[in-house]
């Protein structure tokens, strides 16, 4: 590559919008956002004591997800940042889901297995498996 | 080196005495200095493999009890790996040449570059305490519940020093994922940067998401040896596939820490012998970033045989032929490159053509083993000790030493004997493919892994690994004789011995401390038009347009 | 050097916080915040693996966590929930206050902080004892009556997993934040060069947000 010598350009070339704009939120969004929190932490605590069934999970991880959000965008000025700072805040999360979703997937299709928790002799089964209770944990 | 203080002002003569080097900053000197740490790791897992290709020339285990193999096998697995392979090309060239590469005058934390090589010393001081304590002999897979419930030997210590080396990776990757973001020179944009700054960039993406969750699969494995709690035993409530879905999570996109540089070091030295620009510069490029990605999608083919479900395995299965893809990719932009092209078969570019036919030895066998079926039959067994060793000796191995020869002159201001070199390397690559090659046939003809004790009609194979071992380790000492030999006796360098492109080669060698003596604007890259390399400027001291 | 024309006109705290392998102090702050996001990357992978294991394990045994979570207390749980999610209150705008120039709000503020982190562990101070008089801390004293006991025991490893490395991380957070009182009455914290508060700001609320996943996770498996 073919270069000449100069002077470096004055400001640096590769600044993060929000430190070359300075922006940051306005004092009154820290407010409204931590009070969201604490509505949002009484609703996970109230959705505890319901009876939500298969939906008491998503329900809980959903809501988590929305705080942590809240916290990321605004109390870490995501919402004020660059687009590659979003999308490093995202990339430890995301390969998190790959990890998380594949294992999952992985577990969810294997054939039912003894378990050392007496009461699930035998966890879900797929249709026309034996059922295996009363068999001995390993 | 007084002759080293008559020359111009540069990084190595600018300070003298041990506290410069122990407590330097200067991203050329850590270079240097993991330069000598991971060869003395080197020589460690090289012990490790003299015994072991001892032990096999013989059917009978006679050499060595079964106990003591077991940790020979373990500890040359965990030495190589996480001492030299990961640290090799990233901690030395990748330290010592990304900032120069995109112009910069240092790494973006330097203190933090320092205190990555310290982490790397005191993790290699826990896992040589354990060594010399009587060892470990997990495999260096470490699988449960044999290494948290049941081994004898120094099973913490080994990954605490592990773990301590993760955190030393991960700084070293940050470091580089910055610099490349906030300190190019003006005037390079993306698409200007050499390749080996993209695989580097894709390298160091992989440390910082993976390398965290073998930490923390380390913390368990620790907290389950101590407590004797269920986390990964069956027999008290837990699940060993767990602890295998959480290993090799890591350590599958550990392998491409160790082979996606060595491939960016390819590419620098493709285009310069050949004389031409690189063919397919962005797709190498993206290439990079594809594997760095697609690597972190296909941990579960080191799973066929573990009791994974049947759906897990042909998703894995099919993800793992995806990622052959962008090596795939670079393979061939090698090939169109070297056609039609000048080749100078110097040193460095007898190493890249090695790679490449060995790396793709290494990668097609590779694509067998993620075909369940066929897995089915040699997992477990020398092919696969075999192809990863094509892959990380073959391939990590010689990206690394073909770096150091190209980039040597530039590091030390010296030249090495280029006859020797040319010699050194047709002895490794005969070494290198008599140790290994019969190992692929040994695999399929049904010997395992792990074993010192196998049937007598795998002796003649056996044997001739061994001969090629030895021939590989003699290969191996040339260039550690003549490296040394160069610092004082080599002819001095000039900035651009090579007539490459490329930042490096526009500063004097070796650079002086703050890289470049006027900052640099960069107005061409390795795929625009003109000539492919630029004359050397005249170096009096300052560089001139 | 070109490089000294381009350093702040005004001297002081913000050219002396100029490292030199940077150009302009913009620079500066890009790079270490950008470089503090890449170490939170690798913390949410760190801390990920231990929730993949719960994953792992809540589905495996479901009813043992349901009757393992009924032994944490819930009002202990959300009160310290209250109080870290006030501590990033205070960070933020210990942060803001930094962004700002106003130093001596700043170092209130991060003491605030500091204060609210102090009874969040000693709120987890107590719940861990309540557990070693119950006999719930697992290892060869771990007691839990009933059918439940093996799946209980793993819940149990995993919320001390899970906590302990939360609490460790909080302690940490303790103490850079004395550091960071102490360069903000160096004067190293200022308007054009917050990036210390910052930083560290952002450590803290990823602190935050790894506990605003454990307490549904752990605390609320299910109370119905």
């Amino acid at each position: 590559m073919a270069s000449r010598t100069k002077p470096r350009a004055a400001g640096g070339p590769q600044t993060d919008k929000e430190t070359q704009a300075g922006h940051v939120p306005p004092l009154w969004v820290y407010f409204a956002v931590f009070a969201t929190l604490l509505v949002l932490t009484g609703v996970t605590v109230t959705a505890a004591y319901m009876n939500l069934g298969h939906w008491a999970a998503p329900v809980a991880v959903g809501i988590a997800a929305v705080k942590a959000t809240l916290v990321v965008l605004y109390f870490m000025h995501v919402r004020y940042g660059s687009r590659l700072i979003a999308l490093y805040a995202a990339s430890g999360f995301l390969f998190l889901a790959i990890l998380l979703g594949i294992t999952m997937s992985e577990v969810a299709g294997r054939a039912p297995q003894p378990t050392a928790d007496p009461l699930r002799p035998s966890a879900r089964a797929p249709e026309g498996a034996r059922a295996r209770s009363g068999e001995e944990p390993p | 080196m007084r002759e080293l203080d008559r020359r111009p002002r540069n990084y190595l003569n600018v300070a003298h005495g041990v506290r410069s080097w122990l407590l330097t900053v200067d991203h050329k000197r850590i270079g240097l200095l993991y330069l000598m740490s991971i060869t003395g790791a080197f020589f460690l897992g090289g012990a490790f493999a003299v015994a072991i290709r001892l032990e096999l020339l013989t059917p009978e285990g006679d050499l060595f009890q079964s106990e003591t193999y077991n940790k020979l096998f373990t500890m040359h697995g965990i030495v190589m790996l996480f001492f030299f392979l990961i640290p090799a090309v990233p901690a030395v060239l990748g330290n010592f040449l990304v900032p120069i590469m995109v112009g910069a005058r240092d790494m973006a934390f330097p203190r933090l570059n320092l205190l990555s090589w310290y982490l790397y010393l005191l993790g290699a001081s826990f896992t040589s305490w354990a060594v010399i304590d009587g060892g470990v002999d997990t495999g260096w897979t470490f699988y449960t519940p044999y290494s948290s419930s049941f081994s004898n030997s120094n099973v913490i210590a080994t990954a605490l020093g592990i773990f301590i080396l993760g955190f030393s990776s991960i700084l070293t990757a940050i470091n580089i994922i910055v610099t490349v973001h906030r300190m190019r020179a003006p005037g390079l944009g993306w698409f200007r940067l050499p390749l080996f700054v993209w695989a580097m960039y894709g390298t160091s993406l992989i440390q910082v998401l993976g390398t965290p969750i073998l930490a923390i699969t380390i913390v368990l494995l620790a907290i389950e040896r101590l407590l004797r709690v269920g986390i990964f035993d069956p027999a008290i409530g837990g699940d060993p596939l767990l602890f295998q879905h959480l290993f090799w999570f890591y350590s599958h996109p550990a392998v491409y820490i160790m082979v996606l540089p060595a491939m960016g070091v390819i590419s620098e030295i493709i285009a310069t012998f050949s004389r031409k620009r690189i063919f397919g510069y962005k797709f190498i490029a993206g290439s990079s970033i594809a594997i760095a990605v697609l690597g972190f999608l296909v941990w579960g083919h080191h799973m066929f045989v573990s009791g994974q479900s049947m759906y897990g395995a042909l998703v894995f299965s099919l993800l793992s032929y995806l990622v052959a893809i962008p090596s795939a990719i670079k393979v061939f932009n090698w090939t169109a490159t070297l056609h039609r092209g000048s080749i100078c078969f110097d040193t460095p570019m007898l190493y890249a053509l090695g790679f490449i036919g060995f790396f793709l030895i290494g990668g097609l066998t590779g694509l067998f083993l993620a075909a369940v079926g066929l897995d089915v039959h040699v997992t477990d067994t020398y092919f696969v000790v075999a192809h990863f060793h094509y892959i990380m000796v073959g391939g990590t191995l010689m990206g690394y030493l073909g770096g150091l020869h190209y980039w040597w002159p530039k590091m030390t201001g010296r030249h090495y004997p280029e006859w020797l070199g040319k010699f050194a390397a047709f002895t490794i690559f005969v070494g290198f493919n008599l140790t290994f090659f019969p190992q692929f046939v040994l695999g399929y003809l049904g010997m395992p892994r792990r074993y010192h004790v196998y049937p007598d009609e795998f002796q003649v194979l056996n044997v001739m690994s061994t001969a090629g071992a030895s021939v590989l380790g003699f290969g191996y000492l040339i260039p550690m004789a003549y490296f040394v030999y160069s610092l004082r006796y080599g002819a001095i360098a000039e900035a651009d011995p090579w007539k490459a492109d490329g930042l490096e080669w526009q500063t004097p060698s070796p650079p002086p401390p703050e890289n470049f003596l006027e900052p640099p604007v960069v107005t061409s890259g390795p795929e625009e038009p003109g000539p492919a390399s630029t004359p050397a400027p005249e170096l009096g001291g300052a560089l001139v347009s | 050097m070109s490089r000294e024309a381009e350093k702040p006109a005004h001297g002081g705290a913000a050219s002396a916080a100029l490292a030199h392998h940077f150009d302009t102090l913009v620079q500066q702050r890009s790079a270490v915040e950008l470089g503090m996001w890449l170490f939170l990357a690798q913390e949410v992978m760190f801390f990920g693996g231990l929730f993949v294991a719960y994953a792992f394990y809540r589905s495996r045994y479901i009813e043992a966590f349901v009757a393992s979570s009924r032994h944490l207390d819930v009002s202990l749980g959300a009160v310290n929930t209250v109080v870290l999610i006030g501590s990033s209150l205070t960070m933020a705008l210990a942060v803001h206050n930094a962004q700002h120039g106003r130093r001596a709000a700043m170092r209130n503020f991060v003491v605030a902080t500091m204060l609210l982190g102090v009874v969040f562990l000693g709120i987890k101070s107590v719940e861990y004892h309540h557990k070693w008089v119950e006999h719930l801390i697992p290892g060869p004293g771990f007691a839990f009556e009933g059918a439940h006991a093996p799946g209980a025991h793993v819940f149990f490893i995993l919320y001390f997993t899970m906590t302990g490395m939360h609490a460790l991380h909080m302690i940490i957070g303790e103490g850079l934040m004395i550091a960071l009182l102490v360069w903000n009455a160096r004067g190293l914290v200022s308007a054009e060069y917050p990036s210390r508060a910052h930083v560290l700001g952002l450590y803290w609320h990823f602190v935050d947000i790894v506990w605003i996943f454990l307490f549904p996770l752990l605390y609320l498996v299910s109370r119905h």
